[in-house]
């Protein structure tokens, strides 16, 4: 009788044990509940739904497939309630002397309470945060005659670190977005660029767009680095946005945003994706609104053909400009210089076939996928999210506009040569953009080819939104 | 460590950061189109060279074509008479190597390439 007791209770402690480590038990990690997350689990079923309506996008209707499908998968998986313990690791608190930014005392906050002699109450959050104010108060009084500057406190993945962990740091140390641009530089053709060296003017004027959002960034709350990565969404370019939003992140060691930690990453680099995936949607009225049926009629000179000495110097002279004036702007503009010097220069095919096809798609991948798991409901589901959904919109309406303007005053200078709806492309947005200026045009009159024009703008784009992150990491970067 | 600027703090950051910002961008961009127009213009100059190297040597087929022309122009009996003079030349000079020689060709030449 004693022996079958003691194996219903074994056996009952089994199933507990098993309905604690379901997700349906503890779906999210308790220092996400502490910071003021209330959805529990809806906010994740309403994530997941998200995911499932973005994974149709990429899937029947092919917006930004490439990426858009890694990602939706990336956000689906990570909203599986209980999942971010096993994909990202455990989260707790980490001490930093922001004099010395050295680490003090790093841990779970159960492992850390027991370390400084705190009582762990985990009964409600209410509880949860009076231990760690507790905590913070222990840390305060035992490490102020040790530290140099200011103690800050962190959350972060300490312990039993996942999958996720390791191929974010690809992200976190800034690594695959310069990587992106080397496979981009291998895949553009700068021929129509160099031909018509006055579009660069135009992939500049673009990225007026960019510190217009940066103004209206400052006016929604965010503080300067915020402001700078979310006016980036600007530019069209999506490796540029996770590459500014990370330099900025790590350069303000978690303090750069209105809500506390948040981490705006996922919200700008989807923003930015999104955007991109909508230009046909977004550029068109903007364009026909600032434009006369007349200039959308310009036809434009056949560009004249270039050299392969052109091609090949014009790598080497972008990179040595860009790196002698905007040094910050060189991990990006030099990485895409090298991948299209590498193609123009012929003489290495291979490399050539593996940045634009290997590299590159491994590498989208694992970006997709990890800027798809930082959209996890506690972090995305925020006024913050719509606010950068709504200055990102912004500033890509900006960036057409401008560019189109810029293309209307070039135009009556050049005595009506160059059609303005080709300005339109400069935000970037390789090859989206030129293609929707060439539809635009065509509407007017089918055979008006302005694709070729276009291009060259929508290159200097790339150019320019680089060299406009540059100009913000020089400013508010360190 | 929040944003606690003030408005006007705020737009004086935000005009200061658009103004330098668009500055910069567009004077990188700008040294961009003079390099590149520069290399275009450079690159015209080789064209050029080389398109008139091309020319020159066109010219000189050309010419040799004409010298063709003007040596099928030769009649029968100067080519006989230079013949002649050729084999009495080699056949009182002293050097026995050239009591074997061939006449490969005569050519016309004007008197001011001579």
């Amino acid at each position: 009788m004693t022996s079958l007791l003691i194996s219903a209770t074994s056996i009952g402690n089994a199933f507990k044990n098993l309905w604690k480590a379901t997700g349906v038990a503890s779906p999210v990690p308790d220092n996400f509940v502490m910071e003021g997350y209330k959805l529990g689990i809806w906010g994740l079923f309403i994530m997941l739904i998200i995911a499932c309506i973005l994974v149709y996008l990429a899937i029947v209707k092919k917006f930004e497939p490439n990426l858009l499908l890694a990602i939706a998968f990336g956000m689906f998986v990570i909203n599986i309630p209980g999942a971010y313990n096993i994909l990202y690791g455990i989260t707790g608190y980490t001490f930093i002397d922001s004099g010395t930014n050295t680490v003090i005392a790093s841990g779970t906050l159960q492992e850390l309470c027991d370390t400084f002699g705190v009582l762990y109450n985990n009964t409600s959050p209410e509880t949860l945060n009076q231990s760690l104010r507790l905590l913070q108060e222990a840390v305060q009084n035992t490490q102020q005659i040790n530290s140099v500057g200011e103690i800050i406190m962190t959350t972060g993945i300490v312990a039993e670190k996942g999958l996720f962990y390791y191929i974010y740091k690809g992200v976190d140390w800034v690594i695959f977005p310069p990587i992106i641009f080397l496979g981009i530089g291998a895949m553009t053709d700068f021929g129509p660029l160099i031909a018509n060296p006055r579009s660069l003017f135009l992939g500049a004027a673009a990225q007026m767009g960019i510190f217009i959002t940066f103004f209206g960034a400052l006016f929604l709350g965010f503080n300067e680095q915020a402001a700078s990565a979310i006016a980036i969404i600007g530019g069209a370019d999506g490796p540029t946005a996770i590459y500014l939003t990370q330099k900025m992140a790590n350069s303000t060691i978690g303090t750069m945003y209105m809500d506390g930690n948040m981490d705006l990453l996922p919200a700008i680099a989807i923003a930015a994706y999104s955007y991109m995936a909508l230009v046909p949607v977004i550029q068109p009225p903007i364009m026909k609104a600032l434009t006369t049926k007349k200039e959308r009629l310009i036809r434009m000179e056949q560009l004249r053909p270039v050299s392969k000495r052109e091609k090949i110097i014009f790598p080497i002279l972008v990179t040595a400009i860009t790196g002698l004036f905007l040094p910050a702007a060189v991990p990006l503009i030099g990485m895409l210089m090298l991948g299209n010097l590498i193609k123009e220069s012929g003489v290495v095919p291979r490399l050539s076939n593996a940045a634009q096809n290997e590299l590159l798609n491994i590498v989208t991948i694992f970006l997709g996928l990890i800027v798809g798991s930082k959209a996890f409901a506690p972090v995305f589901l925020s006024t913050s999210t719509l606010s950068i959904l709504a200055l990102g919109i912004l500033a890509f309406s900006f960036g057409t506009a401008s560019g189109v303007l810029l293309g209307k005053l070039m135009n009556k200078i050049s005595g009506g040569k160059i059609n303005p709806l080709i300005g339109a492309a400069g935000v970037s947005a390789v090859p989206m953009a030129a293609r929707v200026a060439q539809d635009v045009g065509r509407k007017e009159d089918p055979n008006n080819y302005l694709l070729m024009h276009a291009m060259g703008p929508n290159v200097a784009g790339v150019i320019g939104s680089a060299v406009a992150a540059g100009v913000l990491l020089s400013m508010f970067g360190n | 460590m929040l944003l606690a600027l003030s408005v006007a703090q705020k737009f004086s950051t935000g005009s200061i950061t658009f103004l330098i910002g668009i500055i910069t961008t567009f004077v990188v961009l700008a040294i961009l189109v003079v390099f590149v127009i520069l290399m275009n213009y450079f690159n015209k100059v080789d064209t050029k060279k080389i398109m008139r190297k091309k020319e020159k040597t066109q010219d000189i087929t050309t010419l040799d074509t004409n010298k063709v022309a003007k040596e099928q122009e030769i009649d029968k009996q100067t080519l006989e008479a230079i013949h002649a003079a050729v084999e009495v030349f080699m056949t009182n000079s002293d050097a026995t190597l050239h009591q074997r020689y061939t006449i490969r060709s005569i050519k016309k030449i004007s008197k001011e390439e001579a």
